[in-house]
């Protein structure tokens, strides 16, 4: 079968990248996060705020107490580079809607019109930075599959219900961070070290969140260096990239350096030390387990910080360490899926939306871990049913997954098809070529894996649903009120507690695989 | 947005045609009184059905028996349906209701159909004929201001809902022949399409929603034939640019014009792969191509031009343009059917 023409792939991947936009453009007619809910609003009022600061006061002053700007009334707890993006996306709606950015009166500002404008800067961005960035990766991680792999799997990473659903329904800009995180692991999988760097830190420069990457960047790129020839090559290639990461952070950071004092005012708003273990519910080791363990009763804070930061490090560890010893393109996807794991799982303060940092890693590795690629958006997008159905967004919630249900088998058929069709040959081009013995052992593993995943997700489809119904007819206890909360993100820890165990296990083999190789070459 | 269930009903459709071109008459006869007592709409293509009934299946020596039983399911179905308000005295009542002919013969968007042309044709002469020294007696904004109620055309004679009714059956007499003299499965689908076609070409008040009635059957035998392909490709973009000035706020905007243009994207790379590229005539791109233009006008330049002026002439210009598309389909069909019954006299079989 000869490959299609380079003009039907454009045109099956144009058709793609339309339909992911529409899905957004038809979330984004549902109700956003604290839709007319005063005083305090939502996500939306929070960026909308932002945007008012941003284009009204110095920079200086963004992150400042001042009379203009009231720290309590959704202050910037982001990075500069947001206040940046706030800044280009409120000069844009302040000369198509400038009262919904005017200072002081816009507080609470909602109409369809200033709506229809915020909705289109979540677009922009989207369409700005994510969807080329997903394109990059694409390039890098499918050129040796088929047009159909490829449209599959295009189709997968776009139409990702959760990020869907929280860039375009509750209302947040993940995308452009993701985006960057997605471009820099693109980019350094194909060999462009430097650019790779620069893409993370502005990554890490929009939102702290992304420092749960940080550990599977820091140890590729490691390995990456003590890989070459001679001590001096060793150093000149640490140094080289440690100029770049500091002359991004330079740049991003330029306005806040001229005295330490606007420094650690930033820095002061982005680590959240005052808050608590947790929040609401999210799916994460401390959450699921406090009813058993009453973590916050019997640690002072001071010790739970440092207990989730030594538990988070631990569970990152292993990953690391396998990407420091053979660093490799998969291995890089699968070091960011497992180091955002482990701080989602056990990290201080998390987030539930924290879950779309292993989704994207994961997403991206659709072609090898289909099964994961398909099932681990379910639980997450379940793990966040609590803040959707506050957002009104059950309805989209629902159509999200069918669409996904639809979707996501078509890969997972797919990469069953070439397996069973004697692996080897299609294994992805940027790995390196395996041992017979090891590859052989290791797709044996990894069947077993992914079977075993395949089960536990079925069986528990079965109980998902019933909660949800259940929802809906039986009112719980009185002493038990976030009863069905609690439920929904057990479930989901369920789930993503073992995808991590089993993500870690492929790191393990796709390391040992690597070492063989290098061995090979060695010898 | 608007809400209806229309899916539901185009479900039915769907079955009762499945049911019956396979041979399971009795079953599709009773999915299509269904059909009528949930939309009336439907009843447009109950000739084809009878006709098709009559002559297929009620034949040979059981004749009698299946027509009995046939009728029998059909005034139960209906029965059901209408009976509690039978028996309630309320019946008349229904029927206003359901045949509100108060309501003039355009909607107050007008329907991608003939009669768009016809009263297009009708303004055009009411503005030109003054200027060559007719009088004409014509209100201002007539027929375009929005409203539903019944209008006077100023120059060209008025068609009352009986005239629209007698020149809908006119128009369904050739297929109702054809199918009369040579009544075979395969030719029911393409008959069902060409009925509910004349009805939403001629009928009295037809939404403009009635387009979909006619393209989601057709849907179903579009990749057959490089004709069929190439009329199901014009009328569905026809149609379906002809439903865009319903959905009208600002945040439906991106919505409908992705989903038209990706409908059309995807249906004619399928249509490609089904029947071999380039299966549309010269002719007929220039058309679609026009579409472009036609919505850069009705979003854009329309404003500039007229600012708030003038604010039916972009809902005017759209269905006149997709009418033009629509009314070229049902010119190729009508064609097809007239010509047909030369073409297959000597093929008939007496069925058991």
């Amino acid at each position: 079968m000869g490959e299609p023409s380079g003009r039907a792939t454009l045109c099956g991947l144009t058709i793609i990248c339309a339909v992911a936009l529409l899905v957004r453009c038809m979330v984004a007619l549902h109700p956003y996060s604290g839709a007319g809910i005063s005083p305090m609003y939502g996500d939306y009022e929070a960026q909308r705020h932002w945007m008012e600061l941003s284009i009204h006061l110095p920079v200086t002053e963004w992150y400042a107490e001042g009379k203009s700007n009231n720290l309590t009334y959704w202050g910037l707890d982001y990075p500069p580079l947001s206040g940046y993006q706030s800044w280009l996306f409120g000069t844009a709606i302040h000369a198509l809607d400038p009262d919904a950015v005017a200072l002081h009166t816009s507080q609470g500002y909602e109409t369809q019109h200033s709506k229809f404008l915020m909705r289109l800067s979540v677009i922009a961005s989207d369409l700005l930075v994510f969807f080329p960035a997903v394109l990059l990766c694409l390039r890098v991680f499918g050129g040796s599959k088929t047009l159909q792999e490829r449209q599959w799997w295009l189709l997968m990473v776009l139409l990702q219900p959760a990020a869907v659903l929280i860039d375009h329904g509750h209302f947040q800009y993940n995308n452009i961070s993701l985006g960057f995180a997605a471009g820099a692991a693109g980019a350094i999988a194909a060999g462009h070290d430097c650019w790779g760097s620069v893409l993370f830190c502005l990554s890490l420069n929009h939102k702290q969140m992304s420092m749960y990457y940080a550990p599977a960047f820091f140890a590729h790129l490691l390995g990456k260096c003590l890989q070459r020839p001679t001590a001096l090559t060793k150093v000149g290639a640490i140094a080289k990239l440690g100029l770049v990461v500091v002359a991004t952070f330079a740049l991003c950071w330029a306005p806040f350096l001229s005295s330490p004092s606007s420094a650690l005012q930033v820095l002061q708003r982005l680590i959240p030390v005052k808050r608590g273990l947790y929040e609401d519910y999210v799916a994460n080791f401390w959450c699921v387990s406090s009813p058993v363990f009453k973590w916050r009763r019997v640690y002072s804070q001071q010790a739970l910080v440092k207990l989730c930061a030594g538990a988070s490090l631990a569970a990152a560890l292993p990953s690391m360490l396998y990407q420091m010893r053979a660093p490799s393109a998969k291995g890089l996807l699968l070091g960011m899926a497992n180091s955002s794991l482990a701080f989602f799982l056990f990290s201080y303060q998390v987030h539930e939306k924290s879950i779309l940092l292993p989704l994207l890693p994961v997403s991206l590795l659709a072609f090898e871990e289909s099964v994961v690629a398909a099932r681990l958006p379910v639980w997450a997008t379940i793990s966040m049913y609590p803040l959707l159905k506050k957002d009104g967004l059950s309805i989209a919630y629902l159509a999200s997954l069918i669409l996904w249900f639809a979707v996501a088998p078509g890969i997972v058929a797919k990469s069953n098809n070439t397996h069973a069709a004697g692996g080897s040959s299609n294994n992805i081009s940027t790995d390196d070529v395996g041992v017979e013995g090891g590859i052989q052992s290791s797709t044996q593993g990894k069947l077993l894996g992914q079977r075993c995943l395949h089960y536990v997700s079925i069986l528990s489809i079965l109980p998902a649903t019933c909660i949800h119904a259940a929802q809906f007819a039986v009112e719980p206890p009185a002493r038990y009120l976030h009863l069905y909360d609690a439920a929904f993100v057990t479930l989901a820890f369920v789930h993503i507690a073992a995808t991590f165990v089993y993500l870690n296990v492929r790191q393990h083999e796709v390391t040992r695989t690597a070492l063989a190789n290098l061995g090979d070459e060695a010898a | 947005m608007v809400l209806d269930w229309h899916s539901c009903c185009a479900g039915i459709l769907l079955w009762s045609i499945l049911l019956i071109q396979h041979g399971q008459h009795i079953a599709g006869s009773i999915a299509f009184a269904v059909l009528v007592n949930m939309k009336h709409l439907y009843a447009c293509l109950a000739p084809v059905y009878v006709v098709f009934l009559l002559r297929h299946y009620c034949r040979g020596r059981q004749a009698v028996r299946r027509f009995v039983t046939l009728a029998g399911a059909v005034t139960s179905v209906c029965a059901l349906s209408f009976g509690p308000f039978i028996l309630t005295g309320q019946f008349s009542q229904i029927l206003q209701r359901l045949f509100p002919f108060g309501r003039g013969l355009c909607h107050a968007y007008w329907a991608a159909n003939f009669w768009a042309l016809y009263s297009f044709a009708d303004k055009a002469l009411a503005m030109l004929l003054p200027r060559v020294g007719f009088s004409v007696d014509a209100p201002a904004a007539y027929m375009t201001g929005g409203l539903v109620q019944v209008t006077q055309f100023a120059v060209l004679p008025s068609p009352s809902p009986s005239a629209t009714l007698l020149i809908v059956l006119l128009a369904m007499l050739p297929c109702l022949f054809s199918l009369w003299r040579n009544p075979k499965p395969e030719s029911f689908l393409p008959a069902v399409v060409y009925a509910s076609l004349c009805s939403f070409m001629f009928g009295y008040h037809v939404h403009e929603k009635a387009i979909l009635m006619v393209t989601i059957p057709m849907a179903m035998a579009a990749a057959v034939s490089r004709q069929d392909a190439r009329q199901y490709f014009v009328l569905s973009t026809a149609g379906h640019v002809a439903l865009m000035p319903l959905l009208f706020t600002e945040q439906e905007y991106p919505v409908k014009v992705l989903l038209v243009m990706l409908h059309a994207a995807c249906s004619y790379r399928l249509l490609c792969a089904a029947v071999g590229a380039d299966f549309l005539h010269t002719v007929e791109r220039i058309y679609l191509g026009g579409f472009v233009a036609l919505e850069a006008y009705c979003a854009g330049l329309h404003s500039i031009a007229f600012g708030l002026k003038l604010p039916f002439l972009p809902l005017l210009l759209v269905s006149v343009y997709s009418a033009l598309g629509v009314m070229q389909i049902w010119l190729c069909m009508a064609s097809h059917w007239l010509t047909m019954p030369s073409a297959n006299l000597t093929g008939h079989k007496k069925s058991s």
